[in-house]
C-alpha cells in the first residue's frame, strides 16, 4: 500500500466511525487532535485500526502528537514503519 | 490592595515583570507582557464600546492569547465567557445569544465557524484576533490592538461578574454560572496558600477555559507569581506526548481530572523521563481511580497527592490529602474536609442536619461560591438553603445536588448525585440533557440515556430507543443528528433499538434496570 492509500484508508476510517455528523471532508492537513475531531479514545481506535489494517504495531512511546498530528504526517509515519518493518527482517 | 482579577495582575506584573507568566506550544509571556497586552485589549474593548458587566466570548484554543483575552476583558470590566471550540454551532449559537454576547475574542482558524454562528442569526458587533474575514462584522487583527499600555480606569468592585461558564442543563440547553471577582479571588487566596504554590512554582493548565479546573491554573498562579505551562489540546489526548511535555517543563504542580492521571499511570508512558521536579498532583472532577493511583504513587514516591471536590457553583470546597502510602484495603478515597473559610452541612429531604454516617444533601457556604445561574430564575431558586438567623437576615448555602456523608474520621464521603448528571472522562453532562436532544428525532418515540461504568470505573454514556413510525433507524443517523446540539464528549457510545423498556411500577422507564442490563450484555467480552 503506498502513502496515498493509506492516507485515503485513514481517512475512510476516521469519517466513517469517528467523525459522526461532520458534513464537511476529513482534509490531509487538518489537524486531527486539536479541535476535538478525536479524542483519547478515538486515538486508541485509530491506533487498532491501524494494528488491524496494515499490520503495524504503535508502540505507547510513539503515540505522540508529532505521529498523529494530521492524516499526511499519520500515513508519513506508517510508511517509514512499514519500511523499517521489511528493511529490518 | 487586591480586590479583582485584574489587580490580580496588575500585582504580579509590578513584583515580578520579567518572570514567565505563561506558555504554550513553545510560546512564553512575562507577566510585564501579559499586562501590557490585556491593557491594551482592554482599551480596544471600550474603544469598541463594551462597557462594565458586559459579556464577551472566547473562541480560542489553548494559546497564551488566552490569557490575554481572559485578563483583557476582565480589565475593561467586562465578563468573560469561554466558548468550546469542540462545540457544535448551533450550541454556542445558543449560549452567545443567551448572554447577548455581541464581541468575540477569537483567532484566524475559527474565522469559519464564527461564519456558521453568523448563519444561525447571531448577530456579531466585532471579532478581536482575525487578521482578514468575511464576516459580516468588523474584525481586528492582533496587531491592531490600541496601542496604549495603561490599565483603563473603571468603577469595577469585587462584587461584580468575572467570568460565566456554561454547563450541561438538565432541560436541554446549557445553563450558565456567574462567578464574581470575589468568589474568583477567593479561590484563587485559598489555592495560593493550601498548596503553598510561590513564585518558583510551575503549574500546570490541563483544563481548558470553559472548565472551572482552569480557575485555580490561572489566577491561584497569578496570585502566588508562579508560572503556568498550558497544556496543548493535542498533548491532551496522547499520553507519550502529555508525560514528556510534563518532564520536559519541569513542572512543579500538576492539576487535572483523573484521565489525564489514568493516562501518566499507564504502562511505559513516565519511563526514562525525570520527574523530580514533580511536588503536588491535585486532581478533581470526579472520583480518582485507586488502582491508579496506587500505580502513580510508587512511581513517584516523593510528591503529595490532594483530591480536590467542588462543583462550578462552588469552586473548590473541600480536600483531602492522600495518605501514603495508600492503606491496602481503600476502595474509594473520601472528599475530606472543607477548606478553611468554607462551612458545609449535610441535609436530609426535609433540610434537617444528618447524623454521621449517614447520606444527605451537601450544603456550601463560602465566599468562593456562585452569584447564580445567569437568567434562570427557575434554576436560582432551588439553587440555595437560607438558614434562618435571629437577626432575620438568612444564611446562604448552595445546594450542590451532591450525596455526601460524614465518616467516624470526621472525613466527609462522596455518594454521587441526587440528579441525573453524571462526570464522564471529567465533564460534567446531564443526561436528561443528553435524552431531551435524542427524543426530539422524529423517528424516536422514546428515549433512555443512562451512564454505564467500564471496566476501569469510567463512566460510558449509553442510549436505548423506541422508534416510531419508521421501519428502521440507524444509530449512526441519531448520533448525526445529536452532534448538531452537542458537544462530542456528550454523545452516547452506543444506541441499542428497543421494541419495549423495563418500566417501574409507576409506569416510569427503569433506566437503572436498563443499565443494569447494558452491564451484564457486556460481560461476556471481558473473557
Amino acid at each position: 500500500m503506498n502513502e496515498s492509500e493509506t492516507r485515503e484508508a485513514l481517512k475512510g476510517f476516521i469519517t466513517s466511525q469517528i467523525l459522526i455528523g461532520e458534513t464537511t471532508p476529513l482534509g490531509d492537513e487538518d489537524e486531527l487532535l486539536l479541535d476535538g475531531i478525536i479524542d483519547s479514545l478515538g486515538v486508541t481506535r485509530v491506533i487498532g485500526f491501524i494494528e488491524q489494517r496494515f499490520g503495524v504495531e504503535v508502540p505507547r512511546e510513539e503515540a505522540t502528537v508529532e505521529n498523529f498530528r494530521t492524516v499526511s504526517i499519520l500515513a508519513g509515519y506508517l510508511s517509514r514503519k512499514s519500511s523499517e518493518t521489511v528493511g529490518g527482517s | 490592595m487586591i480586590y479583582t482579577l485584574p489587580d490580580l495582575l496588575t500585582d504580579a506584573a509590578a513584583r515580578h515583570p520579567e518572570k514567565v507568566a505563561l506558555s504554550c506550544r513553545g510560546v512564553t509571556i512575562t507577566y510585564g507582557v501579559l499586562a501590557d497586552r490585556a491593557n491594551r485589549l482592554a482599551n480596544t474593548l471600550l474603544d469598541l464600546g463594551v462597557g462594565k458587566g458586559d459579556r464577551v466570548g472566547v473562541y480560542l484554543n489553548k494559546s497564551v492569547e488566552s490569557g490575554v483575552a481572559i485578563y483583557g476583558i476582565m480589565t475593561a470590566g467586562a465578563v468573560y465567557v469561554p466558548l468550546d471550540p469542540t462545540s457544535p454551532p448551533s450550541r454556542l449559537a445558543y449560549v452567545v445569544n443567551d448572554c447577548n454576547i455581541d464581541v468575540l475574542v477569537s483567532e484566524d482558524r475559527r474565522a469559519s465557524k464564527i461564519s456558521d454562528l453568523e448563519e444561525l442569526g447571531v448577530k456579531l458587533n466585532a471579532v478581536i484576533g482575525l487578521s482578514d474575514s468575511t464576516l459580516n462584522c468588523r474584525t481586528l487583527a492582533w496587531d491592531d490592538l490600541s496601542v496604549d499600555v495603561a490599565r483603563p480606569a473603571t468603577t469595577l468592585t469585587e462584587l461584580d461578574l468575572c467570568y460565566i461558564l456554561y454547563t450541561s442543563g438538565s432541560t436541554g440547553v446549557p445553563k450558565g454560572i456567574m462567578h464574581t471577582h470575589r468568589s474568583a479571588l477567593s479561590w484563587a487566596e485559598v489555592t495560593a496558600s493550601t498548596y503553598e504554590i510561590g513564585p518558583d512554582d510551575i503549574i500546570s493548565n490541563y483544563a481548558p477555559l470553559h472548565f472551572d479546573l482552569s480557575t485555580l491554573d490561572f489566577f491561584g498562579g497569578a496570585r502566588a507569581c508562579a508560572s503556568v505551562v498550558m497544556v496543548p489540546e493535542e498533548h491532551m489526548k496522547l499520553a507519550a506526548s502529555f508525560a514528556s511535555l510534563v518532564a520536559r517543563e519541569r513542572l512543579t504542580l500538576l492539576y487535572t481530572v483523573p484521565l489525564a492521571l489514568i493516562q501518566l499511570a499507564s504502562p511505559g508512558a513516565m519511563d526514562s523521563l525525570d520527574f523530580s521536579s514533580l511536588r503536588r498532583i491535585l486532581f478533581g472532577g470526579e472520583p480518582m481511580p485507586i488502582k491508579h493511583l496506587q500505580t502513580l504513587m510508587e512511581k513517584l514516591p516523593d510528591c503529595r497527592f490532594f483530591n480536590v471536590y467542588g462543583p462550578t457553583e462552588t469552586n473548590g470546597c473541600t480536600h483531602y490529602e492522600v495518605e501514603t502510602p495508600l492503606a491496602q484495603n481503600v476502595e474509594s478515597l473520601p472528599i475530606g474536609r472543607p477548606y478553611s473559610n468554607v462551612e458545609v452541612l449535610i441535609v436530609d429531604d426535609e433540610d434537617f442536619p444528618v447524623q454521621t454516617g449517614q447520606v444527605g444533601e451537601l450544603l456550601v457556604r463560602a465566599p468562593t461560591v456562585m452569584k447564580g445561574y445567569w437568567g434562570r430564575p427557575d434554576l436560582n431558586e432551588g439553587a440555595f438553603y437560607f438558614r434562618r438567623q435571629f437577626s432575620g437576615l438568612p444564611d446562604i448555602f448552595n445546594r450542590t445536588g451532591d450525596l455526601a456523608s460524614w465518616d467516624r474520621y470526621e472525613q466527609l464521603q462522596f455518594h454521587g448525585r441526587r440528579d441525573r448528571q453524571i462526570k464522564s472522562r471529567g465533564y460534567r453532562i446531564e443526561l436528561d440533557e443528553v435524552e431531551a436532544v435524542l427524543v426530539s428525532h422524529p423517528d424516536v418515540a422514546e428515549a433512555a440515556v443512562f451512564g454505564v461504568e467500564s471496566d476501569d470505573g469510567a463512566v460510558i454514556i449509553s442510549a436505548a430507543v423506541i422508534i416510531g413510525e419508521a421501519d428502521e433507524v440507524d444509530a449512526s443517523a441519531l448520533l448525526s443528528f445529536m452532534s448538531a446540539s452537542l458537544p462530542p464528549y456528550a454523545l452516547p457510545m452506543n444506541i441499542e433499538t428497543r421494541s419495549e423498556f423495563p418500566r417501574t411500577t409507576s409506569g416510569k422507564i427503569d433506566r437503572k434496570a436498563l443499565a443494569a442490563d447494558s452491564m451484564l450484555r457486556r460481560e461476556p467480552e471481558r473473557e
